[in-house]
């Protein structure tokens, strides 16, 4: 943001506020503006740029095209009240005791983002045909892919076979109550009452950082997920995404009824 | 609970292309996020004004922007629709930041505007008149709306009959491992800060606390789509 900063002007802002679109600002000002869109746009591209993609490539050439963009994604029709979002952006930015420029240029930045996001969707969509076995990671590191993600047609089970899977999951519920750790255990239980893992207070009642938490949880699923695979080597991805879910609520069921947690899980689930 | 036949996406197929979609967008997001933006701690002073005048008589369908949440938070603009006026507040539900549908509780809207196509109505909340921007900047199409408002009375439980006319859905969640659980969480905090910030109730209310049993509804809303192994 430093850098950016010094590149627009608060009269800018208010022109383009004042005016209908950029193209109605003055030049100095349409010039400020425009380069800051078009380098937030070119930040953006630059981030999601990977070996052997070259996004700013696909970037418009004309740094007007940036400011335009943003325009054309906020603007909610061509009728003052479609604009709000100008409103929203300055209010945003009078709402601080610090420094007004850096506040509302944090503001574009946010609606930038949002623009990048959308230009990359519709410059580089996924394929139109995907595989079952594609990774549903991010880049393709994960060991789950959209078969184990989608519902499979697999005719429901009977309730006497629903009372096996029961007492199957139990089982390696219990199992795994020995070899996880407290903290895995109220992560996975705050998750299943609800809590919002990026939640502040959770990361001080398990002093641990927000980051650690979303990856002790991820493990800790991974580990569910390995011994459901361990328990039913031979059965297809539908079998073992329906034995993880219902391990996943015999534990919490452990959890809950042995109190496993001792007395931390009632006043962290109240407070949080 | 469950969405009907004819509103689930309907092939494999199908939801196989709006999940790999949805997934995509969803890497883009967060290899797009800034670490910490800066931004300078707000007053909260100026949210010290009137209800807007829309408050007294909420028409259900206008769209409606709320606004901004002061604070050291990331959030861009939330739009939200409202759904119904209740004795305790205006009922709305927020619109995703995604351009397809994650889950069955939300909707394709099939609005032309970026920032609207997708209604999350697993979301929905009780939300203060005086966090709406003053005037509404769009309504659904009237020939549209009924068909959103049965399909939200129907996630509700209020209404047992399927959904009039064919909506597009999300893929039904059914992994704990889903990254979709993620999204959920964040769009929910997301709603959660711009209603229940100490700066947007004017002070007039201690920090908020989550009442897990009001939550757990709409996440059940949103997980719903298990029928082929969650029997009754």
């Amino acid at each position: 943001m430093s850098d950016s900063s010094t590149i627009t002007t608060e009269t800018a802002w208010r022109d383009w506020k004042k005016s209908c679109a950029v193209g109605r600002c003055s030049d100095l000002h349409a010039a400020q503006l425009r380069t800051f869109g078009s380098y937030r746009f070119s930040s953006g591209l630059r981030k999601c740029a990977r070996p052997g993609l070259s996004l700013t490539s696909t970037a418009p050439a004309n740094p007007a095209d940036a400011w335009h963009m943003l325009e054309v994604h906020i603007y909610i029709g061509k009728t003052r009240k479609g604009k709000q979002c100008k409103d929203w952006l300055f209010e945003r930015a009078d709402q601080t005791t610090g420094d007004w420029i850096t506040a509302i240029e944090s503001g574009a930045s946010l609606l930038f983002l949002e623009v990048v996001r959308d230009y990359l969707r519709r410059e580089l969509p996924p394929a139109r045909h995907v595989s079952l076995h594609e990774s549903a990671g991010p880049s393709g590191d994960s060991a789950l892919t959209l078969e184990d993600l989608l519902p499979q047609p697999e005719p429901p089970t009977s309730d006497l076979e629903e009372r096996e899977w029961r007492v199957w999951a139990t089982a390696l519920a219990l199992r795994l109550l020995d070899t996880l750790d407290k903290k895995s255990l109220r992560i996975l239980y705050a998750r299943s009452c609800g809590a919002s893992l990026n939640d502040p207070r959770l990361a001080k009642a398990l002093r641990a950082s927000t980051s650690s938490i979303y990856a002790t949880h991820r493990t800790t699923l991974d580990l569910i997920i390995a011994a459901v695979r361990r328990d039913l080597p031979d059965d297809p991805p539908a079998i073992h995404t329906h034995a993880t879910a219902r391990v996943v609520e015999a534990l919490v069921e452990q959890l809950q009824s042995k109190k496993v947690l001792e007395n931390w899980t009632s006043p962290c689930v109240k407070e949080v | 609970m469950n969405p009907s036949p004819s509103s689930t996406p309907s092939s494999l197929e199908a939801q196989r292309r709006l999940l790999a979609a949805w997934l995509h967008e969803r890497h883009l997001d967060i290899t797009l996020r800034d670490p910490a933006p800066p931004i300078p701690p707000a007053t909260g002073l100026r949210y010290d004004r009137p209800p807007p005048a829309t408050w007294s008589s909420p028409r259900p369908g206008s769209i409606h922007l709320l606004r901004p949440t002061p604070g050291p938070s990331s959030w861009g603009p939330v739009y939200v629709c409202l759904l119904e006026a209740t004795p305790s507040g205006i009922r709305a539900a927020p619109f995703s930041r995604y351009a397809v549908p994650a889950v069955p509780g939300e909707v394709a809207t099939e609005l032309p505007h970026a920032p609207l196509r997708v209604l999350c109505l697993w979301n929905h909340h009780l939300i203060p008149a005086h966090r709406l921007m003053p005037q509404s900047v769009a309504s659904w199409p009237a020939r549209a709306w009924p068909a959103i408002l049965a399909y939200h009375q129907h996630l509700a439980g209020k209404s047992p009959s399927p959904t009039p006319r064919k909506l597009h859905i999300g893929p039904p969640l059914i992994h704990p491992a889903d990254p979709r659980h993620d999204y959920l969480e964040e769009e929910r905090q997301r709603l959660h800060d711009h209603i229940h910030s100490p700066a947007a109730l004017n002070h007039e209310s201690p920090a908020t606390i989550i009442a897990f049993d009001s939550i757990r509804p709409a996440w059940r809303l949103a997980a719903e789509g298990r029928p082929p192994y969650n029997p009754s």
